[in-house]
């Protein structure tokens, strides 16, 4: 599948391999829902194309493009029963009853909805009505499913429960596949490809743990990964960059400022006695959290946050004390105390230079 | 493979000129266009000249002179519009007196309406008391009583109290409307109690709560009760007709409008202008408030 | 005394005050007349003589064999067979049209909500002038498509069908506002849901929107039949219940009873009564039964 269609604010290329499960994410108002509803034909599309196979369907209406939509809150038709609502697309194409009667069989079969046929959307449950709009599109057996945040509208453990049981299904049925949401963790772990988009603009495509090892600018890397990546002002000067008081080892970087981004898990405690970069993190919250530690404190060093609001620009408020916040994450034992100096290190390759005007990641 | 794309800073939104707001962004199977206009307009003009066709005439009609009105093929434009017949309508009726009159009613219905329907509505929906349950169950329960039932008891009722040929049998039994209960004790149920609980416990009395916290929350259906009421009782027929024998200046605007047509058989053109004088009220009130009618009415229907 | 004044500050007295006003009113211009009509449907009664003779259940026979009385109801069962099905079919029609924006939008909702605002008088005027056989305005127009001249009200054979007509006008906006609201209120996002199933626009229509607007349709049916049967205004001043006393509907004979030939010599206060209360029980038993019908058929959204 080809699409190439313009988000209401700006340019969007992407293509998807057939049977691939692509996941557009982004915060909320970054277009990916109109996206999304784009290639099934909601909205129309002002300058590209959307094509389907090797079907150009601009200007073919959503029931003729051979898709099927799990839409956020569901869309049952509340009056009809499970057994109708599953149905309801393969009757209004004539399709002969037995057959129609087979393929609800199956799915609701494949779905644990057999002893529901009989209710109506009204009596089920969070959960169930998911699993009928999710038997609905899986019915009509398209050449593409678009996901619109499905899982959204369900409690935090229904949710992890269900990413499982449509990796399983993905698996299964091998449907090339569009999925849309705005949570980062369910891009990741669902996500073949993920693209990142923010406010109507491609920021990145590919593979959820490149994405997140090579994030392409400074959005992405905060946006991907949670807790986000610390992000400090440093300077670069002959190929070294010095970030504060402390040196890093780090060459081709262009003279002048740049970002330097370190995830949580990319800082290593150390004594005293270490020799290389550590920076002193003067400790302020400590989250334990079960299987790790996180540890929230400052270092001295210029600031520079992430936005992942669009309104804010690549950077926010720039720390006006000349210390900059970071997260440290550790090994559940671990556990300085508030106020103390916990000293770290960045583990080797876990430094990534962002242009500061640009936002773009400087490459190795 | 990832691949980078895009600048940091977004460009500004383009909007797409072609829709017009709100239209539905479905693509539809193209269809040609044989009118350069859309479709529906051929049914829904027609149906505005319909629905606005006997107003529309009797504004004309109001303007034409009596030998005008006396024609046939009727007169479609008067020469000279006869701005008189208004005064003339006035002069040879008691209309000044019938519009008093309705409007005295109607005013002192809607305000009384607006202050016990309130009072009584909020202790309906917020106010445990004994017997609440029971009282609001009886008192739904005469909605369902059609009004060929009340009518002639009621005038008997009426009559004992000595109100009969007065304006105080327009208004007395009117003071309040079970209906104005029922609409405010559904919409006080929704405002959220947080608000009530955190004057209770900052020691406001029941009163003052219901005046400083929600009736200023309440001022749309407040409007839209005292609009409708005023709606109900400007245009009362019935009820005048049957308590109002013989004193005849205490006829309201629709009895006079009655009697008017009876006494002056053929005068189209003065009735046409009582008409639409009479009606002016309602229309300029419907034309300022529209949005309250339409929820009113609405809102009767959404509540199933 | 400790208590008396914990209650007097209670919530308990605070209910009360603030009820008090409206349920006197209410119980002495709303109950007790219910009560007591149904108390007078069983005597001879009359309204200025305070004759009041019990006579059982001689007013309810007395239905039966009044020939005025069935002409009566044959009337307003006819008027609401006519009136009730064509204003909500027109309602629902005119109010799917009026749910779109197009150009003028505005000014066509207004021209359809403006009657509701008209009083059953100003309407009656404004349609006897209209439909006046001699001078009035229908004639004229549809004489140019080459209709012959109609007596409408003065006819006995048209005069029903020219209330129907008029009521049309005047209800037609009340019942469009409330489908259009419910037809606004259908979500978006099933519509968008059928498309994709592959429903044409036709089968959406009747499908997914069609059951959805169930309650709305519900409401209406029972709300213009109960309008309906106690069809009164337009009667009295539009037709007097003629030609032929071919409009005669059962409020208006009610009122005659009671309030132009009960006002005389003759004591049919009572009667009348009867006859309000057999009306009312028609509507009660209707009413139910369109309830319980609609339950079985309606489905209210989760």
């Amino acid at each position: 599948m080809y699409p190439g269609p313009v988000v209401a604010v700006d340019d969007l290329s992407l293509e998807v391999g057939e049977g691939e499960f692509l996941i557009l994410v982004g915060p909320s108002g970054c277009g990916k829902s109109t996206a999304l509803r784009m290639v099934a034909g909601l909205e129309h599309v002002s300058h590209g194309t959307i094509s389907i196979g090797d079907r150009v369907v601009n200007d073919v209406p959503p029931k003729d493009r051979d898709i099927a939509m799990v839409f956020q809150n569901y869309a049952l038709y509340p009056h009809m029963t499970v057994e109708k609502n599953l149905g309801f697309g393969l009757r209004r194409r004539r399709m002969p009853r037995d057959d129609v009667r087979a393929r609800v069989d199956d799915v609701s079969r494949m779905l644990g909805l057999d002893e529901l046929l009989r209710r109506r959307p009204g009596q089920l449950s969070g959960g169930q009505r998911q699993r009928v709009a999710m038997g609905r599109a899986l019915v009509r057996e398209p050449e593409v499913f678009l996901l619109d945040e499905p899982l959204s509208n369900l409690d935090a453990k229904l949710r992890v429960q269900m990413r499982s049981e449509l990796k399983r299904l993905h698996d299964r049925i091998g449907v090339t596949t569009i999925y849309v949401t705005h949570d980062q963790v369910e891009a990741i772990t669902l996500g073949e490809r993920i693209a990142v988009l923010s406010q109507g603009v491609l920021q990145q495509v590919g593979p959820p743990q490149d994405v997140y090892d090579h994030p392409a600018n400074v959005f992405v890397a905060g946006f991907i990964g949670s807790p986000p990546m610390n992000l400090l002002t440093g300077v670069a000067v002959d190929g070294h960059v010095t970030v504060g008081e402390v040196e890093l080892e780090r060459t081709g970087a262009p003279d002048g400022e740049v970002l330097v981004g370190i995830r949580p898990e990319g800082l290593r405690p150390v004594g005293a006695e270490h020799r290389g970069p550590v920076f002193e993190v003067c400790v302020d919250v400590v989250e334990p959290l079960g299987d790790e530690v996180l540890v929230h404190g400052s270092v001295a060093a210029p600031d520079a946050v992430a936005a992942t609001e669009p309104e804010e620009g690549i950077l926010a408020a720039e720390s006006e004390s000349g210390r900059a916040s970071v997260i440290v994450r550790l090994p559940p034992e671990d556990r300085p105390a508030t106020g103390s100096l916990l000293r770290v290190t960045p583990l080797p390759n876990a430094l990534r230079l962002f242009d500061p005007a640009s936002g773009r990641a400087i490459p190795n | 493979m990832s691949s980078t794309i895009a600048p940091a800073r977004a460009r500004p939104a383009r909007l797409d000129p072609s829709l017009l707001p709100g239209e539905t962004g479905m693509v539809e199977r193209p269809r040609r266009r044989f009118l350069p206009f859309d479709p529906w307009h051929l049914f829904l003009a027609p149906l505005a000249v319909v629905m606005l066709l006997p107003l529309v005439w009797m504004v004309v009609t109001s303007l034409l002179t009596e030998a005008q009105t006396h024609h046939f093929p009727p007169v479609l434009w008067p020469g000279t519009p006869q701005f008189d017949n208004y005064l003339e309508a006035i002069r040879r009726s008691a209309f000044g007196t019938w519009f008093w009159n309705t409007m005295v009613v109607t005013v002192a219905i809607v305000i009384s309406n607006l202050v016990l329907c309130t009072l009584a509505a909020y202790a309906f929906a917020r106010v445990r008391f004994l017997g609440r349950g029971f009282v609001y169950f009886v008192l739904l329960a005469t909605l369902m009583v059609p009004l060929q039932i009340v009518l002639i008891p009621t005038f008997l009722i009426v009559k004992e109290l000595g109100l009969i040929d007065t304006l105080g049998a327009l208004i007395v039994p009117n003071l309040a409307s079970v209906f104005g209960i029922f609409m405010l004790t559904q919409f006080f149920r929704t405002l959220p109690i947080e608000l009530e609980e955190a004057a209770r416990i900052d020691g406001a009395s029941r009163l003052s709560i219901l005046l400083r916290i929600v009736v200023p929350l309440s001022l749309p259906a407040l409007a839209t009760l005292a609009v409708i009421q005023f709606m109900w009782t400007w245009n009362d027929f019935l009820w005048p007709l049957v308590t109002i024998l013989t004193n005849q200046d205490a006829f309201t605007l629709q009895l006079g409008l009655a009697t008017f047509q009876g006494a002056h058989q053929t005068t189209w053109h003065l009735l046409a202008a009582a008409n639409i004088m009479s009606m002016l009220p309602m229309l300029v009130l419907f034309l300022l408030a529209q949005r309250y009618f339409v929820r009113g009415i609405a809102t009767q229907g959404l509540k199933g | 005394m400790d208590r008396f004044r914990r209650f007097l500050v209670s919530d308990h007295a605070a209910g009360w005050a603030f009820i008090l006003p409206s349920v006197i009113l209410i119980v002495v211009f709303g109950l007790i007349p219910i009560v007591w009509g149904l108390v007078l449907s069983f005597q001879k009664a009359g309204l200025i003589s305070p004759e009041r003779e019990w006579v059982g259940f001689e007013n309810y026979t007395r239905i039966v064999s009044d020939p005025k009385a069935r002409q009566a109801a044959v009337n307003t069962i006819t008027y609401t067979v006519l009136f009730v099905p064509t204003s909500i079919m027109a309602a629902l029609f005119v109010a799917h049209a009026l749910n779109r924006k197009i150009a003028f939008i505005r000014f066509y909702r207004l021209a359809v909500f403006i009657p509701v605002v008209t009083s059953t008088i100003a309407t009656g005027i404004m349609f006897l002038w209209l439909f006046d056989k001699n001078f009035g305005l229908a004639n004229w127009l549809l004489g140019k498509i080459g209709l012959g001249p109609f007596g409408f009200f003065e006819d006995p054979d048209q005069a029903m069908i020219a209330l129907v007509l008029m009521t049309i006008w005047g209800w037609l906006g009340f019942d469009t506002i409330i489908y259009l609201a419910a037809l606004q209120g259908v979500p978006h996002e099933l519509i968008e849901a059928a498309a994709i199933d592959g429903a044409s626009r036709w089968s959406t229509f009747w499908r997914v929107t069609w059951p959805m607007l169930g309650p709305a349709t519900l409401l209406l049916v029972v709300w213009s039949t109960i309008s309906a049967l106690q069809l009164f205004d337009e009667v009295f001043f539009v037709t007097k219940g003629g030609p032929l006393g071919r409009t005669s509907v059962l409020v208006f004979y009610v009122y005659r009873l009671a309030f132009e030939q009960g006002l005389g010599a003759l004591s049919l206060a009572g009667y009348a009564a009867a006859i309000a209360y057999v009306l009312f029980l028609v509507i009660l038993v209707l009413t139910l039964a369109q309830f319980w019908l609609g339950r079985r058929v309606v489905h209210y959204q989760s």
